[in-house]
């Protein structure tokens, strides 16, 4: 099983988690890899989270890092190139709520740009004015040739009123994947795997804002085929990013 | 005993939405649930004949669920009649639901407090929806229990944005109950029980579209002290609702 969106680190918001204790998650629920990225720290300085969490991959071997990027500082597409070329991070993660910027910002596309589709980009989805799925895919389908992974389905919406527009999102761009954190609405899931595939759905917790365990209870819990939550734990991660085995 | 305070069962034909009370009781059976209080999708008066449903499902099921009806509060005195008719003439009725993103009426405006206010006459509680966005926000439903003193009013704990500014209203205003469904965060209901300890919590699922398996597990997770777990899980609504649960059922 791969935890493909959890968040590590010091953080501005009170909720630090380490490698280590990540570790100790991990183990106890058999989790046996994750992507981690840094939360927001507490100097707000990305760039040195980049590189303190490209350093944590020689003792934790099973975590696999991505760097964090604010398109808003006027260095976000160099600190883009060093992410992945220096430090040799695996993906981007942009979080449009915590660094308050919209998603479909021409701020947000030259960061895109920057990453010239080397590595996948995964976005804190779903939150409103600044992520919601259309927002998002006003950014993706300018990009068809980068991966994007999303975390909430697309959505955060207790009322259901987004699931169309994330369902729009899934159906119309094939370069969008899905996590499902947090979507306690089994219906949105069934509904999801139905308009994006089997192979377009992942795991991921968004620890420790969510819950690692509930969130893989709320998978195990559907009633999808079992073949189909085996690619959602495992494989289409695996596929996605190959270097994890 | 387990008693979910909030699912639904319907089948609303201008919506497409079919959710017969057999779906709903087998998902019920699959959490290990005994008690439903459930709800229509569409609020009455209205096109949808919600209601209607409601009532036969209650009727047919009487040992599986509880109703509350889901009442326009834009009807006005039409709409608290409608609400006080169906308490008195149907046993199995006990509360009332207010969606107000469905129905879009503010919860402090006359319109709905009307309604809150009859609830309280009645002693049936009432079932917000709450979280996210307007005109559902914890603070518009605090506002209207401000308003409402002798109304007990119950909602979920803010969705995925409004957690601890619910918590905190609840804090506040002792009229407020806190359901569990709607919300991805297992550590906000300990928090909740901190703030307002484990009387005021109600365990609820949302089902079908909440997976009750995983609403369950959500609390037991939490490794709470035996009776505040029991509270929550049952006692609370079934105090609330005035629902008498046989001794044999109380181990």
């Amino acid at each position: 099983m791969i935890d493909a969106n959890v968040f590590i680190g010091e953080s501005l918001y009170e909720n630090p988690l380490s490698p280590a204790e990540l570790s100790r998650q991990m183990d106890k629920l058999k989790v046996d890899g994750a992507v981690v990225r840094p939360l927001k720290p507490v100097d707000m300085d990305l760039d040195k989270a980049n590189q303190w969490i490209r350093g944590i991959q020689k003792d934790f071997p099973r975590l696999t890092a991505f760097g964090r990027i604010n398109p808003l500082v006027p260095a976000a597409e160099e600190q883009t190139i060093l992410a992945i070329e220096e430090y040799n991070l695996k993906g981007i993660h942009l979080h449009p709520w915590e660094e308050n910027f919209q998603i479909n910002s021409p701020k947000v596309d030259a960061v895109v740009a920057a990453a010239r589709g080397k590595v996948p980009f995964y976005i804190s989805s779903g939150f409103p004015a600044v992520s919601h799925p259309l927002q998002v895919q006003d950014l993706v389908s300018r990009h068809p040739d980068t991966l994007f992974l999303v975390s909430h389905g697309a959505q955060q919406d207790i009322s259901g009123m987004s699931f169309e527009d994330a369902l729009i999102l899934a159906e119309e761009q094939e370069n969008v994947v899905f996590d499902v954190s947090g979507v306690y609405r089994r219906d949105f899931i069934e509904l999801l795997y139905n308009k994006a595939g089997e192979d377009r759905l992942v795991f991921g917790s968004c620890t420790p804002y969510m819950d690692m365990s509930l969130e893989i209870n709320r998978i195990s819990a559907t009633h999808l085929p079992e073949s189909v939550k085996e690619k959602i734990f495992s494989g289409n991660i695996q596929r996605i990013l190959p270097f994890f085995y | 005993m387990i008693i979910d305070a909030h699912a639904h069962a319907d089948e609303n034909e201008i919506w497409g939405w079919y959710d017969p009370p057999e779906k709903v009781i087998a998902l019920m059976d699959e959490a290990g649930i005994d008690k439903s209080v459930i709800t229509s999708y569409s609020d009455d008066p209205g096109p949808a004949h919600g209601l209607d449903n409601l009532i036969r499902y209650v009727e047919r099921f009487p040992d599986r669920f509880i109703g509350f009806p889901r009442i326009d509060p834009k009807y006005g005195r039409e709409a608290v009649e409608l609400f006080e008719r169906t308490i008195r003439e149907n046993p199995g009725m006990r509360g009332l639901k207010l969606h107000p993103t469905s129905n879009l009426v503010k919860p402090y405006a006359p319109l709905c407090t009307d309604l809150l206010k009859k609830a309280g006459e009645l002693n049936v509680p009432v079932f917000f929806h709450c979280g996210d966005k307007v005109p559902a926000l914890p603070l518009q439903i605090a506002r209207a229990a401000k308003l409402c003193p002798d109304t007990t009013i119950i909602c979920h704990m803010g969705g995925y944005l409004h957690g601890e500014e619910m918590v905190r209203a609840a804090e506040r205003l002792p009229n407020i109950m806190l359901d569990t469904s709607s919300v991805p965060y297992p550590q906000i209901i300990l928090k909740a029980v901190e703030a307002i300890g484990s009387n005021r919590i109600v365990f609820a699922t949302d089902n079908p579209a909440g997976d009750p398996v995983s609403e369950l597990e959500k609390i037991r997770m939490l490794d709470l002290p035996k009776e505040a777990e029991e509270r929550i899980l049952w006692r609370n609504i079934a105090d609330c609702i005035g629902l008498e649960i046989g001794a044999e059922k109380n181990d």
